[in-house]
């Protein structure tokens, strides 16, 4: 498959008074076409931090530092914002949290619904208006509700609605930071398979993130882990559910408890993610790490690429434990 | 949804009962002071000649001792627009005392009111939608500054500055001496020309918390998601600020426009006594001075009324601005 999204090194800080803030360190991944791509991580691991810089949604003084972005082969971080502006909701478009603040309180549906199709395309207000009614259509919402106010609509619907609105203009990518959130599990479950549903149909992508590790397992392509602004760790999903590399993803794996097989006492993490202003020497997961061994202390590991994906961890360093569970092969990954 | 009847009926029918309890609570307020009018006025212009205070009594409806008898006769004097005699100006009555200062007070106080929340509005958008930009800081400490400075000052230093030493402006009153002589354009002229100061000082007394109420407003809005959400679709400058952010931020100052207005007709009784201008707040303030009970009721019944008919407009028109409300 085709890469759609490509980032490169990407750094986000932002300037705090106690000094610089690395939100986000080094990320590089990609995103193929039609693929579902699972960010997860604690609480200010940077997830969201990334989606922001992706779609350029970042609030001063949080800026890109460094890196590249490229959707389609195009350069997104040389563009100015007009150039950008071109970009939103007809490449990229966004699906926040499901609480209440997505749609605009004193806004009708209709017109919140078609100023995103307006704003970038030559279209009637009719026409737009028909539009907006099929999108509505494909969320399973009745038409009608178009002269509603969100507060009139339930929060499952809502999010529905936050979803058509998303497909409006038939983007390349929609980000979707954590759409489930908010929403109790059985709409919760409900929205997931509609969203799974219209991927398929219709072949975007997706940059799904949670913090919901089993969700993520059940929906998404692969899956890259975040840790303390760094990517620790990209996988398949089905590597992912056999046996996780990553110390790190290894602990949020055993705080969840199996759907299936036997009960098991949750482990989770101990001690908390560390300060991104002054972050810890070496690996920044290291002390919280049950394996750290010295040079953990000393060195940052690197990110080695194999054929499952990518792993940064010195026990899968040249001379660590586990250097024999690398899987190089000729062919590469990225 | 807006409107639907059922909230209109009951918002007109909770603002009748309001104006109807106001209107009792001012019949029965002068009579729970104790003492005789009549015989206080008598006192005064006539030595307390007894026939003279009886006289009072009569024509002030007071000669019938009883309660409901004299409540029932000012229900009735009232819905035929008689409100009794100005005894300071007597024998003008108290209706057109109170006519001929509203004119003044509406010229000057309302059009005040409109300008301030207005331009305090526009700039308190522009600071919260660039906050921390220069404008945003100046802004900010001008507001603090003229927000802790009294109102009475700033219409001294006002007339001091620019009536005495440049003499641009009329030191007060709301019309000249010879202003029966004046053609139509220069009487028009000579009563902007008189408004001016009071009108901007009134203003520049107010503007401070209209900015920072609404610059705190639209800073709180722009932290909301469905404005980053209106950030992602690519939406224009222009429809982000106002159309989702402004018209979000607005809801609570509205609701203080509506109650400032309601005011408006009480006069702005500082601004009256500096400027010697001759609106409704003097002719209350002079009523009260000189024991004039007829007009000291009418104007509180002027002010209840105005008051009650701004929350019920605020009540009818909140609906259409937040759509939220009706449904409660």
């Amino acid at each position: 498959m085709v890469n759609l999204l490509e980032i490169n090194n990407l750094c986000i800080d932002y300037d705090s008074p106690r000094g610089k803030v690395k939100a986000v360190h080094n990320v590089s991944f990609t995103i193929k076409k039609g693929e579902i791509f699972g960010l997860v991580g604690e609480s200010g691991c940077g997830k969201s931090t990334t989606a922001f810089g992706i779609s350029r949604l970042l609030r001063p003084p949080a800026q890109i530092s460094a890196g590249s972005i490229t959707l389609n082969g195009q350069e997104l971080t040389h563009l100015s914002e007009a150039e950008f502006d071109k970009l939103r909701w007809s490449h990229i478009s966004i699906v926040l949290q499901s609480a209440m603040n997505n749609l605009n309180p004193v806004i009708k549906i209709q017109e919140q619904l078609i100023d995103a199709i307006l704003a970038h395309k030559a279209m009637s207000a009719e026409e737009a208006i028909n539009h907006a009614k099929y999108l509505l259509r494909l969320v399973d919402i009745n038409e009608e509700r178009l002269a509603n106010f969100p507060h009139e609509l339930s929060g499952g619907m809502r999010q529905r609605v936050v979803i058509a609105m998303a497909l409006a203009l038939q983007p390349d990518l929609i980000i979707m930071d954590e759409p489930t959130t908010a929403l109790d599990v059985v709409v919760q479950n409900g929205i997931i398979h509609k969203i799974l549903e219209l991927q398929k149909d219709f072949g975007f992508s997706i940059l799904f993130i949670t913090h919901d590790l089993p969700l993520m397992l059940e929906i998404c392509d692969r899956i890259g882990v975040m840790y303390a602004g760094e990517l620790v760790e990209v996988t398949k999903r089905e590597d992912l559910m056999e046996q996780a590399r990553h110390p790190y993803t290894q602990g949020l794996l055993e705080s969840f408890p199996p759907l299936k097989g036997e009960k098991r006492r949750l482990k989770g993490i101990s001690g908390h993610p560390p300060d991104l202003v002054t972050p810890p020497d070496g690996c920044s997961f290291h002390p919280r790490c049950p394996y750290a061994m010295l040079q953990c202390k000393q060195k940052e590991p690197e990110k080695l690429h194999d054929n499952k994906g990518i792993i940064a961890c010195h026990l899968y360093q040249e001379g660590g434990h586990r250097f024999e569970q690398l899987q190089t092969t000729s062919e590469g990954t990225k | 949804m807006g409107l639907n009847a059922g909230y209109i009926l009951k918002r007109v029918g909770f603002a009748l009962v309001t104006l109807y309890v106001a209107i009792t609570v001012n019949f029965l307020l002068p009579r729970l002071m104790g003492g005789d009018i009549a015989d206080t006025i008598a006192s005064e212009m006539a030595l307390g000649s007894p026939e003279v205070a009886a006289a009072l009594r009569e024509q002030f409806g007071l000669d019938n001792t009883n309660l409901f008898y004299q409540y029932k006769q000012y229900l009735v004097q009232l819905f035929q627009g008689n409100m009794g005699v100005s005894y300071v100006n007597y024998p003008a009555p108290v209706t057109e005392v109170m006519l001929s200062a509203l004119p003044w007070t509406l010229g000057t106080v309302l059009i005040a009111t409109i300008l301030s929340y207005g331009i305090g509005w526009m700039i308190g958008i522009k600071g919260a939608w660039k906050s921390g930009s220069l404008f945003d800081n100046i802004s900010l400490f001008v507001s603090f500054f003229l927000n802790s400075v009294p109102y009475f000052w700033i219409g001294i230093i006002m007339i001091m500055i620019f009536s005495f030493h440049l003499d641009l402006f009329p030191l007060g009153k709301a019309i000249p001496h010879d202003f029966d002589s004046l053609s139509f354009m220069g009487k028009i002229t000579t009563i902007i020309h008189h408004a001016a100061l009071p009108v901007i000082s009134m203003i520049i007394a107010s503007l401070a918390g209209h900015i920072l109420v609404l610059r705190n407003n639209l800073i709180r809005v722009l932290s909301e998601d469905y404005m980053l959400l209106a950030k992602a679709k690519g939406l224009s400058n222009r429809r982000r600020k106002y159309t989702y952010g402004a018209r979000n931020a607005l809801l609570p100052s509205f609701t203080g426009l509506m109650i400032t207005l309601g005011h408006v007709i009480g006069g702005a009784l500082t601004m009256e006594i500096v400027f010697s201008y001759p609106g409704v707040g003097l002719v209350t303030f002079n009523a009260i001075l000189n024991h004039d009970f007829p007009l000291i009721q009418g104007a509180f019944l002027f002010i209840a009324i105005s008051v009650i008919i701004a929350n019920l407009i605020a009540d009818l028109m909140y609906p259409i601005i937040d759509p939220r409300v009706a449904l409660q």
